[in-house]
């Protein structure tokens, strides 16, 4: 791989994180809303216990985050901040650091959305390539049409109607959460099983509904590699029906595919948010979506962060890695 | 573990991750891995922070005899779990949500729908003759979870921490009014105040609000800073309190609290040991979730429910009721009626004119049964009618007939008043004047967003050009009266001390802020201003409740109110909590007002000591 090519991929890496990282910044600071005085009055109107001066601890939490000073310094503070990862203490969840929330909540999704990701995928891809193949077993087109309807319901609703039906009705699993009430979390075998239990149905409802989007990929990507003259070969070769398919036209059909899951898995950072709001999932969505209700600028940030960079990670081994993987794509300029 | 171990380092990742290890453990672990130190520290700080190390759960306990409550927090997750401190931000979803009701006690223990009191920590307390003192004796036998006894130090030190830092710290209101907590032995202290206050002790000393829901003990948070100490350290027995309930296992998802065996109470033989062997907090869930939840008896107190969700729970379990059984209101009076509030210093509504042209186009009984479902209560002022309030209700008769108030809308009056003003009634039949229509954007926050369509077509009806908003942004600027009209409520109405006074302050001028500044309580957001009213409720200022004088005050008072009406009450604002008798029985309802059945209140705890299995 020549020096030039890494060097502008990692250089275009930064730049873009950078670029990302400035937006994260701005972008709340649009909103008119001043989040430390939203978390007092959210505070008080829950409780009805008023600071005694509301204005003045205002201030005082102003001025621990910083949230006194110019936007410039601001700003640079926040960059600093972001380099070295540290993403400070929560806004509404004082003095919690965020790093602490994060730490708490990423290994719930980097589990649950990867692996539901990855059967989605497999699944998915497969279903594709089969509902293109002449040869395909004919109840594969018999499941196509309920498949993709699942692709065109939203995750959340079909988080719903499989709760309804799974955890309501017939109380097949639980209706919500990441572990059983009155569980300590731990390593034990049974509080796997637990998560394990805990995690089919938000599962399901990620492997449903995205299902479908690699199979109308993969179908389309199918047609097109069927036309190609390697294919004809193969057949006028007597090759086995079997091995046309796995060999030479999923194996080439693939490859755009494989782009797509490297960059959904950098998404997998910051979760199935809806999926996991709706099953009250302990994960990096449910943090998310609660720290945007609450203004929490801090949170968000570091989770906003946290996605960048791991997007940017997944392009940039792409970038670095297809050339490898697909002889037709160079590192040189033509 | 030794450096010849190769997998080491990954193991003590893979330990702090999952809990088993303690802070110091990682910490030795990591050193001998040989990880650097900064690095370690942050990792093992983020570890405990994040609650990841939680000791043991005791053995299993029966499900009959576990009390589940849904409490605290948003979607099944609170991420304030892991905060046991009262004076900062996230007070709502830590202290507040299990801790304060099974774990804290406090000095007076105060029943707000009932306006009785009984005496907990404390055992007799009195004010001087010219109520600047207030002298409290303590229980004996009062010991907190690690066994060192609750002395008059420790109250001293709570209250006197406090006063130090109410500045920034939250829960901290009428502190100012504390010159000095005073030790006088072991087991008396002494509360010294700035200045005449003759309802300090229910704003204070009591569980209404305020600085006994979380008594400090000294030995522990002695030389912490009041504003970052987490109070929470498993590995030590923190957080440390005096309460029947000892704090298991916090995690996003769940705070488990068990039955102390030696709680003080039991073992002097003041209270009986409690029934229910274990409390879990759950976080709130969407309304479909909490229905779910009470439906399928997998909690015994849910969250708070619209009343349409509420009949769907009762038609699926009758098991399931409210503290007004399973009729309307279908819940209780909160001390926090319902109001359209405007920015009385701000031109239109600087108008009291136009104020009360607004109030005659409001039909209460109808706006409140469309938007509470048929079993909401109207409301005409700022207090709540508890029974304490009843003389002063009754001293409000003549008044209402002297301007007019009541609950039905008044179109003819409407007319009267803003013809008076000079508007015509254009095409679009709304009121005009000068080609401008009397144009009305209200907030409406998410809580109360169902008056938002039946308010704005009444008031259209009536020919103000009224719209609504809940965009949570407009907050802030309701708070600084640049967003001029929003529905809110206000209060605590009676949790003061059981008498108007605190509800009549609201809208004195010393709260006054013009517009871009911030109201400096929560609930003086009106911004209006009258001498002669100030005049008079100051007067209130250093009289107890049962002066004579109160009452005369009280009607002078609300006499100016009503002809200014600074602001529209519309409606009483009902906490509808379901219980379900399945696993226990002996909710406070109607019947039996023993306790005050709201699960983010330290009163909660007489609820739970109360509770009796149901089989």
């Amino acid at each position: 791989m020549p020096l030039r090519y890494l060097l502008q991929r990692v250089g275009a890496f930064f730049l873009i994180v950078w670029a990302a990282a400035t937006i994260n910044f701005a972008v709340p600071r649009l909103s008119s809303v001043d989040p430390v005085r939203e978390q007092m009055m959210q505070s008080v109107a829950i409780g009805g216990s008023s600071a005694q001066s509301m204005d003045e601890v205002i201030k005082s939490y102003e001025k621990r985050f910083g949230l006194d000073q110019p936007l410039w310094k601001q700003y640079a503070r926040y960059i600093w901040d972001m380099a070295r990862f540290d993403f400070g203490v929560s806004i509404t969840r004082f003095p919690t650091r965020v790093s602490a929330m994060i730490f708490d909540a990423l290994p719930w999704t980097l589990v649950l959305v990867t692996v539901s990701t990855l059967i989605a995928f497999v699944l998915g891809s497969l279903f594709g390539a089969l509902l293109a193949w002449p040869r395909a077993p004919k109840f594969i087109h018999v499941l196509a049409p309920p498949l993709l309807t699942f692709s065109a319901i939203p995750y959340y609703l079909l988080g719903l109607t499989l709760i309804y039906l799974f955890a309501f009705t017939w109380r097949f699993f639980p209706l919500g959460g990441g572990y059983d009430i009155g569980s300590s979390p731990g390593w034990s075998l049974d509080f796997i099983g637990q998560a394990v239990r805990h995690s089919i149905l938000p599962a399901l409802s990620i492997v449903l509904a995205s299902m479908g989007f690699w199979a109308l990929g993969m179908r389309a990507m199918m047609v097109t590699v069927q036309g190609e003259d390697y294919v004809t070969l193969a057949e006028a070769k007597g090759l086995k029906s079997r091995r046309i398919f796995l060999r030479y036209a999923l194996r080439n059909a693939i490859l755009p595919q494989t782009t797509a899951l490297a960059l959904a898995l950098g998404h997998v950072a910051s979760g199935a948010v809806l999926v996991e709001v709706v099953f009250g999932y302990p994960g990096v969505g449910s943090l998310l979506y609660s720290s945007i209700r609450t203004f929490d600028y801090t949170v968000i940030y570091g989770l906003t962060f946290l996605v960048i960079v791991a997007i940017g990670v997944a392009t940039l081994i792409l970038d670095l890695l297809l050339p490898k993987l697909d002889p037709r794509i160079t590192y040189h300029r033509r | 573990m030794t450096r010849e171990d190769p997998d080491l380092e990954s193991r003590v990742l893979f330990d702090a991750l999952g809990g088993r290890v303690s802070r110091r453990d990682l910490l030795k672990g990591a050193a001998a891995a040989g990880l650097s130190a900064s690095f370690v520290t942050k990792l093992a700080d983020d570890v405990v922070a994040a609650g990841n190390f939680t000791p043991a759960l005791q053995a299993d306990v029966p499900r009959e005899r576990t009390l589940i409550v849904v409490q605290g927090g948003n979607n099944g997750q609170n991420p304030e779990f892991n905060n046991f401190n009262l004076w900062v931000t996230s007070s709502q979803g830590g202290w507040h949500a299990g801790p304060l009701q099974t774990m804290n006690e406090p000095l007076i223990m105060f029943n707000v729908l009932t306006g009785e009191h009984e005496n907990w920590l404390a055992e007799t307390w009195e004010y001087n003759a010219d109520f600047t003192e207030i002298t409290m004796t303590l229980r004996e036998g009062v010991e907190w979870s690690d066994g060192t006894p609750f002395t008059a130090d420790d109250v001293a030190f709570t209250f006197n921490a406090v006063r130090d830092r109410q500045k920034e710290a939250t829960n901290a209101a009428e502190i100012n009014f504390l010159k000095e907590a005073v030790v006088v032995d072991p087991k008396t202290v002494k509360f010294v105040l700035n200045e005449a206050n003759p309802r300090w002790w229910a704003t204070t000393l009591t569980s209404n609000h305020g600085v006994v829901e979380q008594m400090l003990p000294k030995h522990i948070w002695e030389g912490q800073d009041l504003l970052t100490f987490t109070n929470y350290d498993p590995e030590k027995g923190w957080p440390v309190a005096t309460g029947p309930y000892k704090l298991t296992s916090a995690t996003a998802e769940q705070k488990i609290f068990d039955l102390r065996q030696d709680w003080w109470g039991a073992k002097t033989g003041w209270k009986p040991l409690p029934k229910v062997e274990r409390v879990i907090y759950l976080p709130n869930a969407d309304d479909s979730l909490a229905a779910q939840q009470l439906i399928t008896n997998q909690v015994d107190m849910g969250k708070i429910l619209s009343v349409p969700t509420l009949q769907t729970v009762f038609a699926q379990n009758p098991k399931v009721i409210t503290y007004s059984g399973a009729q309307p209101p279908y819940g209780y009076l909160d001390w926090c009626p319902i109001d359209l509030n405007f920015n009385c210093a701000t031109a239109p509504w600087d108008n009291a004119e136009l104020r009360w042209a607004v109030s005659h186009a409001i039909d209460r009984t109808k706006l409140v049964a469309l938007a509470e479902g048929g079993a909401g209560v109207t409301a005409l002022h700022q207090f709540t009618p508890y029974e304490w309030f009843t003389p002063f209700e009754e001293s409000l008769q003549p008044l209402y007939q002297k301007y007019g108030l009541d609950n039905q809308a008044h179109p003819e009056k409407v007319e009267e008043i803003m013809t008076k003003l000079g508007y015509e009634k254009n095409g679009d039949k709304l009121w005009e004047s000068g080609g401008k229509t009397v144009e009305m954007n209200i907030f409406v926050p998410d809580w109360l967003k169902a008056y938002g369509p039946p308010l704005t077509q009444q008031l259209r009806d009536a020919g103000f050009d009224a719209s609504f908003d809940t965009s949570p942004g407009l907050n802030t600027p309701y708070q600084t009266g640049e967003q001029a009209l929003g529905f809110g409520c206000k209060g605590p109405a009676g949790v003061k001390g059981m008498d108007p006074y605190f509800m009549l302050s609201i809208y004195m001028s010393e709260y006054f802020r013009p517009t871009g500044t911030p109201a400096p309580i929560w609930w003086a957001t009106s911004r209006w201003q009258n001498e002669e009213y100030d005049a008079v409720v100051k007067q209130m200022n250093s009289l107890s409740a049962d002066d004579p004088k109160t009452m005369e005050l009280f009607t002078q008072a609300m006499d100016i109110w009503i002809r200014e009406l600074p602001d529209v009450f519309v409606a009483q604002l009902v906490i509808r909590y379901p219980m379900s008798t399945q696993h226990w029985t002996g909710w406070p309802t109607q019947e039996d007002p023993y306790g005050f059945p709201h699960s983010w209140q330290q009163e909660f705890l007489k609820t739970i000591i109360r509770l009796e299995p149901a089989s």
